[in-house]
């Protein structure tokens, strides 16, 4: 193999998630403009977001294929699957970052927006945009990763007879695994860690750049005294933005408004623009929906009895696959505690660990996968005749979601204020008593969030673990029941509508476990556990 | 008519030894000032703090060579400009912090780290908001392995003597600025401590509730049932500094060092308007108004 190639598509995959991180951040910010200026968006959008970004890219999988393949089919139907998988990694994130900046644009800003007389486009441009960049350079953090976690599953996807695929790096990577080509394997992974780390260093140095240039907040750069709370190290201000999002969702303070009132007067051009992407979105969604309409009346009435006749069955598979997905964010939880309590109480070994783990964090585990599986199935097969299989799932899942939960707890426990180290110092705490009486109620908010954003990413790990066809030589990676391994099985046989029946089913899972687990925990987080209403400062 | 005494810029002193006693006469001359060694509390010598350098810019020294003594029932202060070092030399008396040079003593053994027995009272005000009023200064026994029942009465009493008996179920945002300040300083007494460190503690109450504070901190802080020999004032508030210390120490200069150290024995409850007050008042002012000397 030609390092050429390999080279190309690394550039290529790259181009196709940087292309598609650049479209979410240009449709994030017309969508988060439109929910500041229009109620009934907003009731509908910030769900819907919050619920598409519960459900794994894998699950999209047979939209995909009726709305690309089926319908434009060929290399253009394969590409555009291929970015609507890696978009659909990444835009959700992105999109939370842009609204959620946009709403807490501070209220003497909006003034002054108003009172000169900024109209809709030089109120983006000159207030809206720039007060987002911060956050959204941070939220690109986990965008990128997260894209490239799923590079392998987008790029290329096999149902029935057919394999649909498009050229770039997950590609080549599936390809050398198959044909058992470990010495391309290697460097196409090692291309990969090459395009992992310098976009782990220059989206460090955007991010910090942004938030010195158009960052309100500097709080966290004047530390003059050492100590834990004060290990605000750069890496926090350059990776707290994704998480901090979501504190700022639980900690609004009455500098923060709505600005929905405080919104420029419609402008024509802002009436234009506003729309036009109403026109945008109702197109897509037009078409997406005819697709899926198309797809329900195709399936002939005898299938679709077997498919509720399958229902329960697929239920307990669900059910299986939440026990697992529990149990990984149960591990990656009392891990992330653990390694976060001391990174954060111990600045030096923070300032090496953490952008390790950030960088090992983008490292795609589905690349490399294959290879740790070839490397230890013949010990493991062995040593655990009965659950290997399930300690792969949970090991995939694991590095799909670990770092969730980490830089949550991390952040939060650098968040808690130096007066509140202070006190338990003072009082001489035990590491028990810190841990239940301030550590954990402290962080409990970013917990929440990590907890959330931990069980979303674990899908995506057992997702592609559950089944995964020769993943070393002949041997496939099949547990024994599992929703996941449902959806593969049945993609892979070529049957559509079962795999997006379960889709289906899992998706209104997953919308009501995010309302009534999910949002009442966050409830609870923004009610009581607000640290920063700990310290009072007049 | 108060005479102030002090030493100026001038040289660093001797250690002195006096037992400072409150007069009611409102008279403390600069020959009062000496001080038994038998009757210190806490000690501090040839204190020196920098911070650390950062890239490309070198260590900045914060202050130099400070010596403090705190006796039995003393209530200390420290004042000085913004950037003097004034929170970190507290910070350094309670072990949070540990100086570049110099050693702190109470009653006679090293402070190596933070223990209940020197107790800071923050000026950012810290309570822990998910708990009640009664279970952040029960957050003061757990360490002790006080018994449930005990820690919970000598919680409610620590509150009843701050005056928010009424108050033990109240979660911290239900409180007003000063009652929150009252159950930092119940937390603090519940400790049981020797020595009580505040930092500028009334800086962010408004001026109302910080006036009714400052009236009843030194009866709270030293009551019966307070086990506290000695409490250090941290303040650039000078007003305050003489409404509450019974000695002083000035600190001015990059780095800072003590350009000056008086006693103030003015009776209790002191007269804000009364010109002894006003002319301890103007002597503090006098001091920060000295051109910064370099040591």
């Amino acid at each position: 193999m030609e390092p050429v190639l390999v080279v190309l598509a690394t550039l290529a995959t790259l181009g196709r998630v940087w292309l598609l991180i650049g479209l979410s951040i240009l449709s994030g910010w017309a969508l988060a403009f439109l929910s500041i200026r229009s109620r009934a968006f907003e009731t509908v959008y910030v769900p819907l977001v919050n619920a598409f970004e519960s459900i794994p890219v894998i699950a999209f999988l047979p939209i995909v294929l009726v709305v690309f393949v089926s319908r434009l089919g060929g290399p253009l139907g394969s590409e555009l699957a291929a970015d609507f998988l890696v978009f659909d990694a990444v835009a959700w994130n992105v999109w939370i970052g842009a609204y959620q900046s946009f709403k807490t644009v501070p209220e003497h800003l909006g003034e002054v927006a108003e009172n000169y007389n900024f109209g809709v486009v030089r109120t983006l441009w000159n207030l809206f945009i720039p007060h987002s960049i911060p956050r959204i350079t941070s939220n690109l953090f986990s965008s990128f990763a997260d894209a490239l976690f799923y590079i392998s599953v987008s790029e290329v996807f096999t149902i029935g007879l057919h394999t649909y695929s498009t050229f770039g790096i997950g590609t080549l990577i599936v390809m050398f695994t198959a044909n058992g080509d470990i010495s391309d394997l290697i460097l196409a992974l090692t291309a990969i860690g090459v395009a992992v780390i310098l976009t782990t260093l220059a989206l460090t140095r955007l991010s910090r750049k942004a938030v010195a240039r158009y960052g309100l907040d500097t709080r966290g750069d004047i530390t003059t005294r050492p100590g834990p709370a004060n290990a605000r190290s750069r890496w926090l201000r350059a990776f707290g933005g994704p998480r901090r999002r979501i504190s700022a969702r639980l900690t609004r303070t009455a500098a923060e408004r709505d600005l929905r009132t405080g919104a420029p007067t419609p402008t024509k051009t802002g009436m234009l623009v506003k729309w036009g992407v109403y026109a945008i979105l109702l197109g897509i969604a037009a078409y997406i929906l005819y697709g899926a309409a198309q797809l329900i009346v195709s399936v002939p009435g005898t299938e679709w009895n077997s498919l509720f006749a399958q229902t329960p069955f697929l239920l307990l598979s669900m059910g299986a696959d939440y026990l697992r997905v529990f149990a990984v964010a149960g591990a990656a939880l009392a891990v992330s505690i653990t390694l976060g309590y001391y990174l954060a109480t111990h600045p030096r070994a923070n300032e090496f660990v953490a952008p390790v783990v950030q960088t090992v964090a983008a490292y795609p585990a589905p690349t490399y996968f294959p290879l740790f599986v070839g490397a230890t199935i013949g010990f493991l097969v062995v040593a655990f005749p009965f659950g290997y299989v399930e300690l792969y799932v949970f090991i995939l899942g694991f590095l799909a979601c670990f770092y969730y939960v980490f830089f949550d707890f991390w952040i939060g426990v650098q968040a808690i204020p130096s007066e509140f180290w202070e006190v338990m110092e003072n009082h001489e705490l035990t590491f028990r008593q810190r841990m239940r009486r301030v550590i954990l109620p402290a962080t409990f908010p970013y917990l929440i969030t990590g907890i959330s954003s931990t069980i979303n990413s674990a899908w995506a790990g057992i997702a592609i673990g559950e089944f995964w066809p020769n993943i070393v030589g002949n041997r496939t990676l099949v547990v024994q029941i599992g929703m996941m391994k449902f959806i593969g099985e049945n993609l892979a046989a070529g049957n559509v509508a079962s795999a997006a029946w379960v889709s289906l089913l899992f998706a209104v899972v997953v919308v009501i476990y995010g309302l009534f687990f999910t949002r009442n925990l966050m409830d609870l987080a923004r009610r009581r556990y607000v640290v920063e209403e700990g310290v009072y400062a007049g | 008519m108060a005479a102030v005494g002090g030493r100026g810029s001038q040289s660093q002193p001797e250690p002195r030894s006096r037992t400072p006693t409150l007069g009611t006469t409102g008279a403390l001359s600069a020959e009062t000032l000496e001080i038994n060694r038998a009757a210190i509390e806490l000690e501090c010598t040839r204190l020196s703090y920098s911070y650390p350098a950062i890239k490309g810019s070198p260590a900045k020294p914060v202050f130099h060579g400070i010596d403090i003594k705190v006796c039995k029932n003393e209530l200390v202060a420290i004042v000085g400009p913004t950037g003097a070092g004034k929170s970190t030399i507290l910070r350094c008396l309670g072990g949070f912090v540990h100086p570049n040079e110099g050693h702190v003593y109470l009653h006679g053994q090293e402070v190596l780290r933070p223990s209940s027995k020197i107790v800071l009272i923050h000026q950012s005000i810290a309570t822990f908001p998910w708990m009640t009023a009664l279970d952040n200064v029960k957050l003061a026994l757990t360490c002790k392995k006080v018994d449930e029942k005990e820690a919970e009465r000598t919680a409610a009493a620590m509150l009843d003597l701050v005056g928010l008996g009424a108050n033990k179920s109240s979660y911290p945002k239900e409180l007003s600025g000063g009652m929150r300040q009252k159950v930092a300083v119940a937390r603090a007494l519940a400790a049981s401590p020797s020595i009580l460190l505040m930092d500028e503690p009334f800086v962010h109450l408004d001026e109302i509730a910080a006036e009714e504070l400052r009236r009843e901190i030194h009866s709270l802080v030293f009551n019966p049932e307070s086990t506290l020999d000695a409490v250090v004032l941290v303040s650039h508030n000078l007003t305050e500094v003489v409404e509450l210390a019974d000695r002083v120490y000035v600190m001015n200069g990059s780095p800072a060092t003590v350009i000056d150290e008086f006693g103030i024995d003015l009776p209790r409850p002191r007269a804000l308007r009364d010109s002894s007050f006003l002319l301890s008042v103007d002597h503090l002012m006098g001091d920060l108004n000295t051109p910064k000397t370099k040591p």
